[in-house]
């Protein structure tokens, strides 16, 4: 069997507006569903970090990057439709 | 020379420094409000709000930032080199560039909001003490959003935000096109400067030019004015040296002189030395037998 490579992502929200509430709750659905056991997710609260949100650019909420498989992806939005994911991490089968 | 008359600063406006443009607007943008300003590509509209940042930062003690959407910040930066302003003095402290520009490969996947921008502009805001903000071409980010209501909510939520602050803001956008006509439609606290702008983007622009022209005017006439300084000091210089030379010359006469004085002393002190010793051989040569003689006391 080849070994599948493990997912790394860093979602960025804006407190619990709707938006991010949405977004996690869509990541950590698609994750469980897709990737098992071969993911990780950190949650980056700008309101809490403004800094660090600077620093990667990141100025809408919430957005979505994948630090790993390499190249690095954004997406923005809530996460809500499924087969776009799939393609954007080139998941599709 | 002439001297230009400025009208006294109006508290309620903030002076853009472009003069004709604060002469008809009666001393500049409102204070604390929001400017809409609509134009076709190439109308100025990223030249005319960096304009109102430098002049603010330069002049009113009023640091800025620039939220480009459209064009990278170095771009921005080599842009206003061309109109003679020297951004990175000001990069430092007094005028922030933010580079929002979306990604190209960026995806979209529902609805999404500001929240972050604002978060961390609130930040930088705070950290600089900015009074004056630009949002350079809206449309881009706007473009994104899924629909109308979207997009509407969002202009809502950062006007609200401007308000609160008491920013002097200019939002830019490109004239035509869906998000042009969702944000005239907005109620701006400020004014909008859309069609009436289009026709005046060539005034502005050659206002900016002839601003440029005149400073380099100024510069040249200034390296004019150091360059005649420079041949003036070089010419008391070389006075000094001649008059050095001069006084040189003259020591140098006084030294030869001393010289040939004190060879003649030498000379007849010589001479004097000399018959002195003759005059001791003289002397000695009549008790010579003296001393070899030993004392025979002791």
């Amino acid at each position: 069997m080849i070994r599948q490579p493990r997912f790394k992502f860093r979602l960025y929200v804006a407190g619990t507006t709707q938006n991010s509430t949405r977004a996690s709750a869509n990541l950590t659905a698609f994750c469980t569903a897709h990737l098992p056991h071969r993911h990780e997710i950190e949650i980056v609260d700008v309101l809490q970090q403004p800094k660090r949100a600077m620093a990667d650019s990141v100025f809408m909420t919430p957005t979505l990057i994948k630090l790993a498989p390499t190249p690095d992806r954004r997406m923005i939005g809530t996460l809500s439709h499924t087969q776009l994911l799939l393609e954007t991490l080139g998941l599709e089968t | 020379m002439k001297t230009i008359t400025r009208r006294p600063p109006n508290a309620n406006k903030a002076s853009t420094g472009i003069e004709g443009f604060d002469e008809i607007t009666n001393g500049g943008l409102p204070h604390g409000r929001t400017t809409l300003l609509v134009g076709q590509p190439g109308s100025g509209k990223t030249i005319f709000g960096l304009r109102f940042l430098v002049f603010g930062a330069q002049v009113c003690r009023e640091p800025g930032i620039f939220v480009a959407f459209e064009e990278a910040s170095k771009r921005i930066v080599a842009n206003a080199e061309g109109f003679g302003w020297k951004l990175p003095e000001l990069l430092i402290k007094k005028l922030y560039i933010v580079d929002a520009q979306p990604q190209p490969d960026l995806v979209q996947t529902g609805d999404f909001d500001l929240s972050g921008l604002l978060t961390a502009l609130e930040a930088k805001a705070k950290e600089m003490g900015a009074r004056r903000i630009v949002f350079d071409a809206i449309d881009i980010m706007l473009a994104l959003l899924p629909d109308a209501t979207a997009k509407r909510r969002e202009m809502y939520r950062l006007h609200a935000w401007l308000l609160e602050r008491e920013m002097t803001a200019i939002i830019t956008a490109k004239a035509g096109g869906d998000e042009a006509s969702s944000l005239t439609e907005h109620p701006f606290t400020g004014v909008t400067l859309a069609d009436i702008y289009t026709a005046g983007g060539d005034v502005l622009m050659g206002t900016l030019r002839w601003e440029k022209e005149s400073a380099e005017r100024v510069a040249n006439e200034v390296a004019e004015v150091a360059g005649k300084l420079k041949r003036v000091t070089l010419k008391a210089e070389e006075a000094v040296l001649r008059v050095k030379a001069k006084s040189m010359d003259t020591e140098l006469l006084a030294k030869q002189v001393e010289k040939t004085l004190r060879d003649r002393t030498t000379q007849s002190r010589k001479g004097e030395l000399s018959r002195g010793r003759i005059r001791m051989r003289e002397l000695r040569g009549a008790d010579k037998r003296n001393p070899k003689q030993k004392p025979e006391n002791l």
